[in-house]
C-alpha cells in the first residue's frame, strides 16, 4: 500500500472527507488528490507529516507514526515526471458529464477540458 | 470513424430505476441517515477516488463526471472546496447523479471502444442530442431516488401541514399547487440535502403533489 492509499484509507476511518482534511491540513485538494492517488510524491518535512498524523489521530512517537513517515519516504521520488498517453487521457475523460440542463457540452468546451485534463495530469 | 447517429440509450422503466436505487442505498447506506453521504459511500464502499480538478467549470461548464476508468469523480475544485459550502447540496446530486451513471450505464463504457480522446469526442459530438438527454435523465432519477427515500418524503409532506395551515395555504393548495410548493420546498429539502428544485422535482416526479390534507 503506498502513501496515498494509507491516508486515504485512515482518513475515510476517522470520517473526514476530502474536502475536510484538505481543510484542516491548509492543502490544495486537486494536489492533495494526486497525493492519495499516487501521482504526486508525499511530502517529506516533518511538521507537516506531524499535522497530518494529528488529523487522522496518529501519536507522534507511535507505530503508527512510524509507519506513515515510512510510506512517505518510501514513495519520495518513485512517482515519474512524464507526458499522459492517449490511453491514460482517454481514462481521465468522462462519457457523460454532470452539465447545468443536462445538455452536452460544446465542441470547444470538450476541446478545453481534454487540454486541463492533460495539464493537471492523471 | 464510426458513425454514431444510430446509437441508442436502453430504455430503463422510472419504476426500474427507483428499485435500482432503493436497492442501492439498503446496501450501501443501511443506517437510513439523513443526509445520505453520497461522498463516503463513493470513498469507502465503491473505493474510487474524490478528484477536485481546476477549471472544470470555467472551461468547460461541467460540474462532476465519472472517469471513464471508473477510479473516481472528478467535481470542480472551486465548488467543491467552496467556503461558504454554497454547492454542497448541487455537488451531493452531482456525485449521485455520477454513481448513476456508474450504476446504470456501464455497458456503455464497455460497449464503446473508444482508441483516442478523439473518438470519444466524435461519440460525444455524434450521439443523438435525445439520446444523450435520456442518458442524463435516468442518472437524475437515479441520483433523486437515492437522496430522497419516498417513505421519508412522505413523513416530511405530512409535517408541512401547519405551516400550510398557519399561513392560510389550504385553500391554494387546490388552486395554485406550484406555488405553493415553491413555497415549502425550503423547507422539504433540509433533511436530505438536496436543493429545493430537485425537491420540487422528486414529488412531482412521485406524484405525492398536491398533498391529500
Amino acid at each position: 500500500m503506498g502513501f496515498g492509499e494509507y491516508i486515504k484509507e485512515k482518513r475515510n476511518k476517522v470520517g473526514l472527507s476530502l474536502r475536510e482534511f484538505c481543510r484542516l491540513l491548509d492543502e490544495d485538494a486537486s494536489n492533495w488528490s494526486k497525493v492519495e492517488r499516487g501521482i504526486l510524491s508525499p511530502p517529506q518535512d516533518e511538521e507537516k507529516l506531524k499535522k497530518i498524523a494529528k488529523i487522522i489521530n496518529v501519536k507522534i512517537g507511535s507505530d503508527q507514526w512510524k509507519s506513515l513517515v515510512d510510506h512517505a519516504s518510501i514513495d519520495a521520488g518513485k512517482i515519474p515526471d512524464y507526458l499522459m498517453s492517449d490511453k491514460e487521457v482517454l481514462d481521465a475523460l468522462p462519457v457523460f458529464f454532470r452539465t447545468i440542463g443536462s445538455v452536452k457540452p460544446t465542441q470547444e468546451e470538450l476541446a478545453k477540458l481534454i487540454e486541463t485534463i492533460k495539464k493537471g495530469g492523471k | 470513424m464510426t458513425d454514431y447517429s444510430d446509437f441508442k440509450c436502453k430504455f430503463i422503466p422510472k419504476d426500474q430505476i427507483w428499485s435500482i436505487a432503493d436497492e442501492f442505498r439498503q446496501k450501501h447506506w443501511p443506517s437510513g441517515e439523513l443526509p445520505v453521504d453520497i461522498e463516503k459511500i463513493i470513498e469507502s464502499d465503491l473505493k474510487m477516488f474524490v478528484i477536485p480538478e481546476s477549471n472544470i467549470h470555467e472551461y468547460a461548464k461541467i460540474d462532476a463526471y465519472l472517469r471513464s476508468d471508473f477510479t473516481g469523480i472528478v467535481v470542480d475544485e472551486k465548488q467543491y472546496m467552496d467556503d461558504r459550502d454554497r454547492y454542497k447540496s448541487r455537488l451531493r446530486f452531482s456525485f449521485a447523479h455520477e454513481v448513476g451513471h456508474y450504476i446504470l450505464h456501464q455497458y456503455v463504457y464497455s460497449h464503446l471502444k473508444f482508441d483516442s480522446p478523439k473518438d470519444l469526442f466524435n461519440f460525444i459530438m455524434n450521439v443523438p442530442e435525445g439520446e444523450y438527454n435520456n442518458f442524463e435523465w435516468q442518472a437524475n432519477e437515479f441520483a433523486g431516488r437515492l437522496l430522497v427515500p419516498r417513505e421519508v418524503l412522505i413523513t416530511e409532506i405530512g409535517k408541512i401541514r401547519s405551516l400550510l395551515k398557519d399561513h392560510s395555504l389550504l385553500e391554494m393548495l387546490q388552486t395554485e399547487s406550484d406555488r405553493v410548493l415553491e413555497y415549502v420546498s425550503p423547507y422539504l429539502c433540509k433533511p436530505f440535502g438536496v436543493s429545493e428544485k430537485v425537491i420540487e422535482m422528486r414529488v412531482q416526479r412521485e406524484g405525492l403533489w398536491p398533498p391529500k390534507i
